[in-house]
């Protein structure tokens, strides 16, 4: 009887392990490996013990690329992701609050759209509103006023990548956040109302502590996700000009597989990824920490009696 | 404090109208009830006194000055809701003190004031607790010094016992009563148990469908019911009410209900009806007002035991005529058995007559 049922476990388990031992360990395994390799273009295994590591100690971009995707990571969060997405979610419910359902659909809606357009289309739309000559939206606008083209990527490229991260960003956290405040009990509302409170009284006492697990997983998952996350800095700018986008997850990009600066360096390209995936755990870790996470685990997430 | 006055107030939500034309005047300082079954409006009332829900139609008077359109947060009303909605993230003290916090008051003051209002309801060693973390008792008094302690003028109770145990219930129905009494704060309570706002209430409102059946009195619901519904509403074990018709025999007038049942109509009743054209009626007489007799009685009707319920202090006696069936309440003690036989006297000034077509009580004299 007990032998047999861990036949069973062992059997219902299988097709999960097996994809997790084809599709994450294997390839784990395969980057550690290839991280103690120098390969190139020809993709030799030539291994060179620590040498990646050792050369990203005296990379003097790296510091570099260090700094911009920690200011790209926590001012796209602080920004939009948390920020912008919580605006809109408090928005949308507000409205849908006043029995505007319709109209407050069609807003969160709107802000969906970026994340259902691919994302080369999405690029280029931004490409074309941020263009430097008057053909571009923002400087058509600027012209039509009598003001004279910016060249919004080359002056402001950190800003341009936080904003166009962002307004993709957004959305996540204002769906996870709108579901979260509209299944708030009615009963707190009107509780916090009679006791006299207003809007913003409202909000900044009931409805944001209420919403705080929602709040601390946003910001956690997030964080991670823009930690990999490059594919509209490189079709916008590419990392560039010189360096001031790159971060670090576009960086190990185009050591691997970027055309244009000393490309197919895949020993220290998988180097890089393999430090990123340490800084990610380590930040995973702290918020894991810091935010109480295993409180969050054995409790509903979202708090209504 | 405030007296209240409620003119011709409806709420419809799209084509639910759930308060229909009510007009009511809850006298300053007093404690009145709103009793109906499920879905009958009350907390729609109630919410509409609060200054959450706007009336479709009417208006609302706080002391003569109409408060349409003004929030809930000038109001200065206390309410406690059914869930009791304490805030989950505060603790106990943080809850009660949130409207006085809102108001900008003075931390000293604060808290001298949350521990003087939580002494009065015993929850002063629990104030650092989470809600999550106290009886569900406790709660309803938390919630209860939440909407105490900014002095309202008007205090809201959303069937405030529901959650509370049959013994807590009483004792906190008590604790209520007293600190209403003690602050002389106009009490506004919603329930559906006819005994709390039978015990609690100065005047009760039996609301049904929207609409305010009978607005009186608590002696008055059981012994003047207004109408059917309140009648069968009203009281525990429910009335009986059959179908009678008015007739004589033998040149005596008699109700005649279904086939096997004749109660002997009592003179005073029969010079009421006297001027009334229809024949018609429902009658209603509660259990406790059957006598049960040994011997006939002109008044009385003969009817052989059925069966016989203990209640605790009392028992039902139960009688079958055809359809129709009598019940009686009589004291434990009362020796009747099954199969025994009796005369079922109803007290003649507790008979309750219905018209058969409106269902509104018929004004019987005396
Ligand atoms: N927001 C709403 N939208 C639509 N219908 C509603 C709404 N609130 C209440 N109703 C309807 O109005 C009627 C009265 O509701 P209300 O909550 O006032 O009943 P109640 O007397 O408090 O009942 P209970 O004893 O069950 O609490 C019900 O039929 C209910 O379905
Ligand atoms: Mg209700």
């Amino acid at each position: 009887m007990k032998r047999r049922g861990y036949g069973m476990i062992v059997l219902l388990l299988l097709p999960a392990l097996l994809i997790i031992l084809a599709f994450y360990v294997v390839p784990a395994v395969l980057t550690g490996t290839m991280s103690l390799t120098n390969m190139d273009h020809r993709l030799s295994w030539n291994f060179v013990g620590l040498d990646n590591y050792k050369a990203m100690l005296q990379d003097t971009i790296l510091s570099r690329v260090f700094w911009n995707t920690l200011l790209y990571v926590f001012g796209t969060l602080l920004c939009f992701n948390v920020t912008f997405g919580l605006l809109l979610a408090l928005a949308t419910s507000y409205i849908a609050e006043r029995q505007a359902e319709r109209t407050s659909m069609f807003f969160r809606a709107l802000w969906l759209l970026p994340r259902f357009t691919p994302p080369i289309v999405y690029g280029v739309i931004w490409l074309w509103i941020l263009d430097p000559t008057r053909n571009g939206l923002l400087n058509g606008i600027l012209n039509f006023f009598g003001g004279r083209p910016v060249s919004w990527i080359s002056e402001y490229p950190m800003p341009v990548i936080i904003l166009t991260n962002g307004v993709i960003g957004a959305s996540f956290g204002m769906i996870l956040f709108y579901s979260a405040i509209t299944s708030i009990s009615k009963e707190y509302t009107w509780a916090a109302e009679v006791d006299g409170a207003g809007w913003l009284q409202r909000i900044r006492y009931v409805t944001l502590p209420l919403i705080r697990w929602p709040l601390m997983f946003v910001t956690a998952y997030q964080t991670l996700s823009l930690l990999t996350s490059y594919e509209y800095i490189l079709i916008i700018t590419g990392g560039g000009p010189f360096y001031r986008t790159t971060v670090w997850s576009l960086y190990a990009y185009n050591e691997a597989f970027g055309g244009y600066y000393a490309s197919y360096r895949f020993g220290y390209a998988t180097a890089l990824t393999l430090v990123l995936v340490l800084i990610s755990m380590v930040a995973s870790i702290i918020y894991w920490r810091v935010f109480r996470f295993r409180e969050m685990m054995s409790e509903p997430k979202i708090e209504v009696i | 404090m405030a007296a209240v006055v409620l003119k011709n107030i409806t709420k419809a939500f799209g084509s639910v109208v759930a308060v229909d034309n009510i007009s009511l005047e809850i006298p300053d300082g007093q404690v009145t009830a709103l009793l109906g079954p499920s879905g009958c409006g009350k907390t729609t009332t109630l919410l509409m006194l609060a200054g959450i829900y706007q009336p479709t139609r009417g208006e609302i008077f706080f002391d003569e000055v109409m408060v349409n359109g003004i929030p809930p947060k000038l109001r200065n009303v206390g309410l406690v809701f059914q869930s009791y909605a304490l805030y989950p993230h505060m603790t106990v003290f943080e809850n009660i003190a949130f409207p006085l916090k809102l108001k900008k008051v003075p931390k000293d003051e604060i808290r001298q004031r949350v521990q003087d209002i939580a002494k009065v309801v015993q929850i002063d060693d629990l104030l650092q607790r989470k809600p999550a973390q106290i009886s569900g008792g406790q709660q309803q008094r938390v919630a209860l010094c939440r909407a105490l302690v900014k002095n309202p003028d008007l205090l809201l109770l959303d069937e405030p016992l529901s959650n509370l145990d049959a013994r807590l219930r009483i004792e906190t129905r008590a604790e209520i009563k007293r600190i209403q009494q003690e602050l002389g704060i106009t009490t506004i309570l919603v329930t559906h148990d006819q005994v709390e706002a039978v015990t609690m209430a100065d005047q009760v409102a039996v609301m049904r469908n929207g609409v305010i059946q009978q607005y009186s009195s608590p002696e008055d619901l059981l012994l003047k019911p207004a109408n059917m519904f309140v009648a069968s509403f009203m009281g525990d074990p429910p009335m009986n009410l059959m179908e009678a018709e008015l007739s004589s025999e033998n040149g005596k007038s008699v109700f005649r209900c279904g086939s096997e049942l004749k109660i002997p109509v009592p003179d005073a009743i029969a010079a009421a009806l006297q001027s009334r054209r229809d024949r018609e009626f429902i009658l209603g007489v509660r259990p406790e007002n059957l006598e049960l007799l040994d011997e006939p009685h002109e008044l009385a009707v003969p009817g052989t035991v059925f069966m016989v319920e203990l209640l605790g202090r009392d028992k039902l006696v139960d009688f079958r005529f055809g359809e129709v069936a009598l019940r009686a309440l009589v004291p434990a003690d009362v020796a009747v058995s099954q199969g025994e036989k009796k005369w079922i006297r109803p007290q003649a000034h507790r008979i309750h007559l219905f018209g058969k077509a409106d269902r509104q009580a018929v004004p019987l004299a005396g």
